[in-house]
C-alpha cells in the first residue's frame, strides 16, 4: 500500500519513534550525572533536538519528499549516495539491533525471566516483520490509537502517584554546573535526534513541506513527556535514590497504588510499554528497510524484510549479548554515532542543496 | 498469492507454534505457589536466618472453600525457617522442605531483627530491589528478638497475618501518627538520602508466648498480641538505638509526619500540670528552615496545626476566647516538649532521621558541598540548635460548651 | 492478509461446467420446438404443455408451456387460458398467425409482464421465474407472460437480529418483497435498483440497491466489477457473494455487513452504503462497513440518545470481554499473579487446590464445552432444546466444579465471555472473535499479557490495513477524523447529527438542516438564525 500520512499521525510517529527506549534507558543515565536537575538536561536536549529537527525539516521541505538517497544521488552523484546509503543503512542496521536489544533485555529483566531470549527475539521479530509488510500507513494508524491511550495511563499515574509525590525532592535546582548539565543532555540529545528517521518517512508524507513542524512539535510532545516521566520519578524517589533503579520510571509505577485494592499495576504499564515498542521497533525496521530499497535501486522491499529482520536478529542475540556493552554504547559511543548519522548527514545535505543552488544559478547566469 | 508461498510460509510458522507450544517457561500455577505474606531476617551465627510466612489457600482465608473444602482447623498460614551464608541462598533452602515455590509479589511485611540490624541491612534491601518479585512497597519492622517469632502469631480477625501488621500500621499512622509506616523504598530512599538515616517501628509481642495454634485463637482477649512498639534507629546500614513512643511522636512533628493525632494536655497549665484534656489535632504542617548562625546551624522548627477539643476534665466556660488561648498555649507546650524530648534523644543516637541534612542541602547547596567534601556532617549536626516554634489552633470544641465538670460545681 | 494490488485477481473466466449448448433459435415448426424442450428440459413431473388449436380455419396452433408451483394457477387459467381460448377474433377465420400473435401481444393477454423471445436460451430462464411460455406453430418468435407467483414466506420478525422498539418486519426469502420493503422506506426518485442473476445453475437474482449521488460511484463500480466477475454455478445464501467480492480474503473480520431488517438496511443506504439483497436468503449485505458498522444496531437510534451511548459502551467493552477475558485470566493466574489483590488471588488459589488440569487446559476445555454446547443448542430440535440448559448449566457447570474438575472461577470467566459474546450485534463479527479467543488464550498461556499484547498488536496492524471497497476498516478512529466520532462510542441525539459522515468514501453531505435542538417556543424564536439554505443533495 503506499498511502500518505498525515501530519498529525506523523508528529505521533515522532513520539513513538523516540520515546518508547527512551522512557527507559533515559532517566537512570541523566539522573546519574545531574540527580534533581535532570529536568533541565531534557530541556536543553530538547533544544537541541529541536535544531535537529529543524535540520532534517529543511533537508525535506529542498527534497519536496523525494526519496532521500535518491535526492543526494541527484544533487551529488550516485557513488556518494550509495557510499552514503550503505553507511546508513549499517546505522540503521545496529540502531534496530539494539531497540530488540532494549526490548528483549527489558522483558528478561521484567516480566519473561526463563523464556529463552531467542523465541522473544523470533516472535517479535515476526510480528515486525508483519507489521512492516502492511505498510507505514498502516503503523501510523495504530501508532496513532496507541498513543490514544496516553490519555488513560497518564492519568492513572498521576492520580495513583499523588501521595507520594513530593515537590521538595526537585531542590536544589541549579546544583550543578553547566558542565554536568551539558553531559547529561549529550545522551538524551542522542535520543532527540532520532527524529532524523523523518529523511526516510518523507516519501509517505502527505505534506512533506511541514516536516519541521512535524519534528518539532513531536519533540515537544516527547519532551513534556520525558519531563512528567523523570520529574515524577524524582519527586517520588528522590535524587538519589533514583541512582539504583534501573527502570526508574517503571520503579515508580511499582509503588502506584489507587485507593487499597488498586495497586501493583506494573504489569498494566509494561503492557501498554510493549505496544509502543513495538511500534518503535517496525518504524526502525520500516526504515531500515526503506534506505535499503533506497541504496540498492530495488523496486519492491517486501522480499528484503525478512532477510533484513534476520540480520538484525543475529546481531541484538550475538553482537549486544552483554548489557553492559549496549549501557556503556548507550552512554558514551551512542551519541558520536548518532551524531554523525543524524546530525551531520543532514547538514552535509542541506549544505549540498546550498551549494547546488549556487552552482546552477552561477550557470545559468552565465548561459 | 501463489498457493505454494502461502503454504510454505504456513510452514514456516509451524516451528514457531511448537516452540510456543512446548513453552510456558515463566508459567507457575496458582496451586504450585507458596504465596508469602511477611517475612523475617535475624542474624545469627554469621549467617542470614529467614523466616518465611506462606498463606495456606485450602484453610478458608478467603472466607469460602473451593473444591478441597476448607477445614476450619488448619492454620491459616504456615511458616518456614532457613538458614544460609546469603538471603538467596536461604530462599532457595526453602525449597529443600516446602512443597510450594515461594512467591514473595504478595509479602506484605519485613520484619529484621535487632540482631541483623546492628549487623547491617544493605544486602537486604539490595536484594529486595533486585529480585524481580520483591516488592519495594512492603512494610518494614524492627523487632527487638527473634523476628521469626513474630511472624508465628495468630492474629485475630484477620487471617492473612501479614495484611493485617499492614492495616495496623496504616491505621495507626493515619490516626495516630506516632510513627510513620516505613515501606523499603521510603527505608532505602532514607538510608540514600544525605542524612543516612531511618527509621522503622519496632513490632513486638505482648505476651510472652506466641499463639501459634488456630485453637488459641479462639478465645475473646488473646494473652498474647501483636503490637507496635517503639522506633528503632538505623544510621548508616546498622542499628543505632530506640526512640520511645513520646519520642517518636516529637520527632513525627519535626518531619512533618503527622496526618491526625491525639495529644493530652494540661487544660490549665497555670494551677496543675494535669494532663486533663485531649485534643484531635487535625492539620499540621511543619516546615524545617536552617538558618546558618555563625558556626553552627540553627533549625527553626515551625509548626502550624489545628483540631478539636474532644475531652476536658477541668472546670472550663469555652464560651470565654481566653480559655481557649490558653489551652492552645499548653498545647504549643506540649507540642514543644514533645520536639524537643525527641531532638536531645536523636542528637544523643547521631543519627539524623529528622532529615536535617536534607534541608540543609536543599536550602544551602554551597556550604553542603563543603560539609560533604569535608565528611563533617556528623559534628555540624550535633552542634545544630533547634529553633522550634509551635502554634496550635483549637477550631471548635465539640459538641458541648462547658466542661461537665463545671456543670457539676454549680 | 498483505493486499497486492491488481495481481491477485484473476480476470480470466474458466467456464463452469455446465450443459450450456450454443444458441439455439426457435423452429417454425411447433413439434420441433416442443421436442427440443422436452429434450432440453426432459419430461420433469412439474412441467405443463397444454396444446392448443383454434376452431378456425386454418386453424391457429399455439403450445403453452408453464412450470406447476412457479406460476399462479388462477392467473394462468383466467388472465392466459381463458382469454386467448374464449376470444372471438382469434377464433375467427382467416387471421394470419402473425396477426394472432401482435393481437395477443398487445390486446388480449391481461398481465403486466409480456416479453417475446426467440432462442431457447432467453425462454428456458423466463420459464424457471414462473413466466408462462406461448409457442405459435409457423413462427420464430414465442410470447412469455408473467404468471409467477409462486407459494412465499409471509414477512415475519427478524429471527436473529429483533429489537424491542422498532419495526418488526424482516426480509423474506423472495427477492422482490426485499426491494419493495427497501422502496417502502425509501420513497425517492434516486433510489437504485440493479439486478443482476449470478450462478449458471442457480441462476439466482441479486440486487444492488443504493441511493444515487450518496453512495460513492468509486465504490459502486468495484462492487460491479467484483460482482460480475464471479463466475460460479452456485449462489445460494448471502455469504457465497460476501466471500466472493469481500476485501482481505485471509482476515478473521467481516467486511460486508449482512442484516435481516429492512430499516437497518435503508439506514445503511441513507448513510452511502450499497445494498445487496440477494434472492433466496432473507440476508441482505451491506457494504463498504467499517470496523465500527457492527457495533451499531438500528435499535440506536429507535431509542433515546444517552441509552443507546451507555449501550455502545457496553457493547464494546463486551467485545473486549468476550476477546481477551479467558486468555486474561490465565495470563493472570500464571503469569502475573502480582496483578491481583491478595485477597483475590488467595480464594483463587483455594479454588485450584485439586484441580488437576493446568489453567490453561481447564480454560480450553471449558471453551470447547460451550462451544460444544452452543452448537447443540442450534441444531437440537425445538422441542428438546430445553434440556440443553439443563445439561449446560447443571451438569456441566455446577456439577464439574463440585467434582473439582474445574475451578469455580473459570466456570464464571467462560460463562461471562459467553455471555459477552452475544452482547454484540452482529453476530459476524461475535463469530470471528470466538476463534482469535482461542488463539489469545493459546499465546497467554505461554507468554503471559506479553503474549497477549504481542497478538492484539498483530490484530491492531491487521485491521489497520484492511479496507472494506477502499474505506479504512479502523475509520474513522484511525485515521482519526474527531468529528465523525459523534456516532462511534456514544451516538449523540438526533439533531447533533447534521451531517452525514464521509466514510464511505461518499461526500460529506449535509443530513439535515442545523440548529433543530428543542427550544422552548421564545429562545428559539430569538437566536434563530436565517434558515439555512437547504444544501443536501441527497434525498431530504
Amino acid at each position: 500500500m503506499n498511502g500518505k500520512i498525515g501530519t498529525t499521525q506523523a508528529v505521533l510517529l515522532v513520539v513513538n519513534t523516540i520515546l518508547p527506549t527512551a522512557t527507559v534507558v533515559l532517566p537512570i543515565i541523566i539522573s546519574t550525572y545531574t540527580e534533581q536537575d535532570a529536568p533541565l538536561a531534557i530541556i536543553l536536549s530538547t533544544l537541541a533536538g529541536l535544531l535537529i529537527a529543524w535540520i532534517v525539516g529543511t533537508v525535506i521541505q529542498n527534497s519536496n519528499g523525494a526519496p532521500f538517497l535518491d535526492w543526494v544521488g541527484e544533487k551529488s552523484s550516485p557513488v556518494v549516495s550509495v557510499i552514503l546509503g550503505l553507511l546508513m543503512l549499517q546505522f540503521y542496521l545496529d540502531t534496530t539491533a539494539t531497540i530488540l536489544r532494549e526490548f528483549v533485555n527489558f522483558l528478561k529483566d521484567n516480566v519473561l525471566i526463563n523464556t529463552p531470549i531467542t523465541v522473544l527475539v523470533i516472535l517479535i521479530l515476526f510480528i515486525t516483520i508483519y507489521m512492516v509488510r502492511q505498510g507505514i500507513e498502516a503503523i501510523a494508524r495504530v501508532n496513532s490509537l496507541v498513543i490514544l491511550l496516553y490519555l488513560f495511563f497518564v492519568p492513572l499515574y498521576l492520580l495513583g502517584l499523588y501521595s507520594d509525590l513530593n515537590v521538595h525532592h526537585l531542590l536544589p535546582m541549579f546544583d550543578h554546573s553547566l558542565a554536568e548539565i551539558t553531559l547529561a543532555s549529550l545522551t538524551p540529545t542522542a535520543w532527540m535526534s532520532e527524529v532524523a528517521v523523518l529523511l526516510f518517512l518523507a516519501p509517505y508524507l502527505q505534506y512533506p513541506q511541514r516536516a519541521k513542524i512535524i519534528g518539532w512539535t513531536g519533540l515537544l510532545f516527547v519532551a513534556i513527556l520525558m519531563m512528567l516521566i523523570l520529574i515524577t520519578a524524582l519527586m517520588v524517589f528522590g535524587p538519589e535514590f533514583i541512582k539504583l533503579s534501573a527502570y526508574p520510571g517503571f520503579a515508580t509505577i511499582s509503588i502506584l497504588r489507587v485507593g487499597r485494592f488498586i495497586e501493583k499495576l506494573d504489569i498494566l504499564f509494561i503492557s501498554y510499554w510493549v505496544l509502543s515498542i513495538y511500534l518503535k521497533f517496525a518504524i526502525f525496521l520500516f526504515v531500515t528497510v526503506e534506505c535499503f530499497k533506497q541504496t540498492f535501486r530495488v523496486s519492491s522491499s517486501r522480499p528484503f524484510i525478512g532477510a533484513l529482520g534476520l540480520i538484525i536478529a543475529l546481531e541484538c542475540l550475538f553482537s549486544w549479548q552483554s548489557s553492559a556493552k549496549l549501557n556503556n554504547y548507550n552512554q558514551e559511543g551512542r551519541f558520536v554515532v548518532f551524531f554523525l548519522f543524524n546530525v551531520l548527514v543532514p547538514l552535509g545535505a542541506v549544505l549540498l542543496n546550498r551549494l547546488h543552488k549556487a552552482r546552477s544559478k552561477r550557470k545559468g547566469l552565465e548561459t | 498469492m501463489n498457493k505454494p508461498g502461502t503454504l510454505l510460509r504456513l510452514l514456516l510458522c509451524l516451528p514457531l507454534l511448537s516452540v510456543l507450544l512446548s513453552g510456558c517457561w515463566d508459567d507457575r500455577e496458582l496451586n504450585e505457589l507458596g504465596i508469602t505474606s511477611g517475612s523475617a531476617y535475624d542474624w545469627e551465627d554469621n549467617q542470614w536466618k529467614a523466616t518465611y510466612q506462606v498463606i495456606n489457600p485450602s484453610s478458608g482465608a478467603s472466607g469460602m472453600g473451593g473444591s478441597g473444602g476448607g477445614s476450619t482447623s488448619s492454620p491459616p498460614f504456615l511458616t518456614f525457617t532457613v538458614k544460609g551464608r546469603t538471603i538467596m541462598e536461604a530462599i532457595e533452602r526453602t525449597n529443600l522442605t516446602s512443597t510450594r515455590e515461594m512467591f514473595f509479589s504478595h509479602s506484605r511485611i519485613t520484619v529484621i531483627g535487632e540482631s541483623l540490624a546492628r549487623h547491617g541491612i544493605n544486602q537486604l534491601i539490595d536484594m529486595f530491589l533486585r529480585k524481580q518479585d520483591a516488592r519495594e512497597t512492603v512494610f518494614v519492622f524492627i523487632s527487638q528478638g527473634d523476628a521469626g517469632m513474630i511472624l508465628d502469631q495468630l492474629m485475630q480477625m484477620t487471617k492473612n497475618q501479614g495484611a493485617g501488621i499492614q492495616l495496623m500500621i496504616e491505621q495507626e499512622s493515619r490516626l495516630l501518627s506516632y510513627y510513620p509506616g516505613t515501606r523499603l523504598y521510603e527505608l532505602a530512599m532514607a538510608l540514600s538520602s544525605e542524612s543516612k538515616s531511618a527509621v522503622l517501628p519496632e513490632i513486638l509481642l505482648t505476651g510472652s508466648r506466641t499463639m501459634d495454634e488456630t485453637s488459641e485463637t479462639a478465645v475473646t482477649d488473646l494473652p498474647s498480641r501483636l503490637a507496635l512498639g517503639r522506633l528503632g534507629v538505623i544510621k548508616g546500614d546498622t542499628f543505632a538505638g530506640w526512640l520511645s513512643q513520646k519520642q517518636a511522636f516529637g520527632l513525627s512533628f519535626l518531619t512533618d509526619n503527622i496526618d491526625s493525632a491525639t495529644i493530652a494536655f494540661p487544660s490549665r497549665p497555670a494551677t496543675s500540670d494535669k494532663l486533663d484534656a485531649s485534643f484531635i489535632l487535625q492539620n499540621s504542617a511543619t516546615t524545617v528552615h536552617p538558618v546558618w548562625d555563625k558556626d553552627h546551624y540553627v533549625m527553626e522548627v515551625n509548626v502550624k496545626g489545628s483540631g478539636v477539643l474532644t475531652e476536658l476534665g477541668s472546670v472550663m466556660d469555652l464560651n470565654d476566647r481566653k480559655a481557649i488561648s490558653e489551652m492552645e498555649t499548653s498545647l504549643e507546650q506540649r507540642v514543644l516538649e514533645l520536639m524537643n524530648n525527641a531532638w536531645a534523644e536523636v542528637k544523643r543516637l547521631g543519627a539524623d532521621v529528622t532529615g536535617f541534612a536534607v534541608r540543609v542541602h536543599r536550602s544551602d547547596p554551597k556550604r553542603w558541598k563543603q560539609i560533604e567534601k569535608e565528611k563533617s556532617w556528623d559534628s555540624v549536626f550535633q552542634e545544630i540548635e533547634l529553633r522550634p516554634q509551635v502554634s496550635i489552633e483549637i477550631e471548635r470544641t465539640g459538641l458541648s460548651n462547658k466542661s461537665f465538670k463545671s456543670v457539676q460545681q454549680k | 492478509m498483505p493486499q497486492e494490488p491488481k495481481k491477485s485477481r484473476q480476470t480470466t473466466k474458466d467456464p463452469v461446467e455446465t450443459s450450456v449448448p450454443a444458441p439455439l433459435p426457435l423452429k417454425l415448426s411447433l413439434e420441433d420446438n416442443l421436442q427440443e424442450f422436452s429434450r432440453r428440459i426432459g419430461s420433469s413431473s412439474d412441467i405443463v404443455i397444454r396444446h392448443y388449436k383454434s376452431e378456425a380455419k386454418p386453424p391457429l396452433t399455439l403450445a403453452f408451456i408453464y412450470i406447476d408451483g412457479l406460476v399462479n394457477a388462477d392467473t394462468v387459467n383466467q388472465a392466459v387460458l381463458q382469454s386467448l381460448m374464449e376470444n372471438s377474433t382469434l377464433n375467427g377465420d382467416s387471421i394470419t398467425t402473425e396477426a394472432a400473435f401482435n393481437l395477443i401481444k398487445e390486446h388480449i393477454l391481461p398481465v403486466g409482464g409480456v416479453k417475446e423471445a426467440r432462442t431457447l436460451e432467453v425462454l428456458l430462464p423466463l420459464l424457471f421465474d414462473g413466466y408462462t411460455l406461448i409457442l405459435f406453430e409457423g413462427l420464430q418468435v414465442a410470447l412469455a407472460a408473467d404468471t409467477s407467483g409462486w407459494e412465499k414466506r409471509s414477512i415475519n420478525e427478524p429471527t436473529s437480529q429483533g429489537v424491542i422498539r422498532g419495526p418488526k418486519e424482516g426480509f423474506t426469502e423472495s427477492l422482490r418483497t426485499g426491494t419493495a420493503m427497501l422502496r417502502r422506506r425509501l420513497k425517492t426518485a434516486d433510489l437504485r435498483i440493479e439486478e443482476y442473476t449470478i450462478g449458471q445453475r442457480t441462476g439466482t437474482g441479486i440486487a444492488l440497491v443504493y441511493l444515487k449521488g450518496l453512495a460513492s460511484e468509486q465504490v459502486l463500480t468495484e462492487i460491479r466489477r467484483r460482482l460480475n466477475a464471479i463466475n460460479t454455478d452456485a449462489i445460494l445464501e448471502s455469504n457465497y457473494i460476501e466471500e466472493f467480492i469481500q476485501d482481505g480474503g485471509l482476515t478473521p473480520f467481516p467486511t460486508i455487513q449482512n442484516t435481516e431488517r429492512p430499516d437497518a438496511m435503508a439506514g445503511g443506504i441513507l448513510e452511502g452504503q450499497v445494498g445487496i439483497v440477494i434472492d433466496g436468503t432473507p440476508f441482505a449485505l451491506l457494504a463498504p462497513s467499517t470496523f465500527f458498522n457492527f457495533f451499531q444496531s438500528s435499535e440506536d437510534y429507535y431509542q433515546r440518545y444517552d441509552i443507546s451511548s451507555f449501550l455502545r459502551l457496553i457493547r464494546y467493552g463486551a467485545f473486549f470481554v468476550s476477546m481477551l477475558l479467558p486468555a486474561l485470566y490465565i495470563a493472570v493466574t500464571t503469569f502475573h499473579q502480582e496483578m491481583l489483590p491478595t485477597t483475590l488471588l488467595i480464594s483463587l488459589a483455594a479454588q485450584r487446590e485439586g484441580v488437576p488440569l493446568p489453567a490453561f487446559a481447564e480454560a480450553l476445555l471449558m471453551e470447547l464445552t460451550f462451544d460444544v454446547l452452543r452448537e447443540a443448542g442450534v441444531r437440537m430440535p425445538r422441542t428438546i432444546g430445553p434440556a440443553i440448559s439443563i445439561v449446560g448449566a447443571l451438569v456441566l457447570g455446577q456439577a464439574a466444579v463440585q467434582a473439582g474438575l474445574v475451578s469455580a472461577a473459570m466456570v464464571i470467566v467462560v460463562s461471562f465471555t459467553a455471555i459477552s459474546n452475544f452482547v454484540i450485534p452482529s453476530l459476524a463479527i461475535a463469530n470471528s472473535i470466538r476463534l482469535i479467543r482461542f488463539v489469545m488464550m493459546f499465546i497467554a498461556a505461554s507468554l503471559g499479557l506479553f503474549g497477549i499484547m504481542s497478538f492484539l498488536m498483530v490484530l491492531l496492524i491487521h485491521m489497520a490495513g484492511l479496507r472494506s471497497f477502499g474505506v479504512p476498516y479502523l475509520s474513522p478512529v484511525a485515521p482519526m477524523i474527531p468529528r465523525y466520532l459523534k456516532d462511534i462510542f456514544i451516538r449523540v441525539p438526533l439533531w447533533g447529527m447534521n451531517m452525514r459522515p464521509k466514510t464511505n468514501l461518499g461526500k460529506e453531505t449535509r443530513r439535515q438542516s442545523p440548529h433543530q435542538k428543542p427550544q422552548p417556543a421564545e429562545d428559539a424564536a430569538k437566536p434563530s438564525p436565517a434558515q439555512p439554505k437547504p444544501q443536501g443533495e441527497g434525498p431530504a
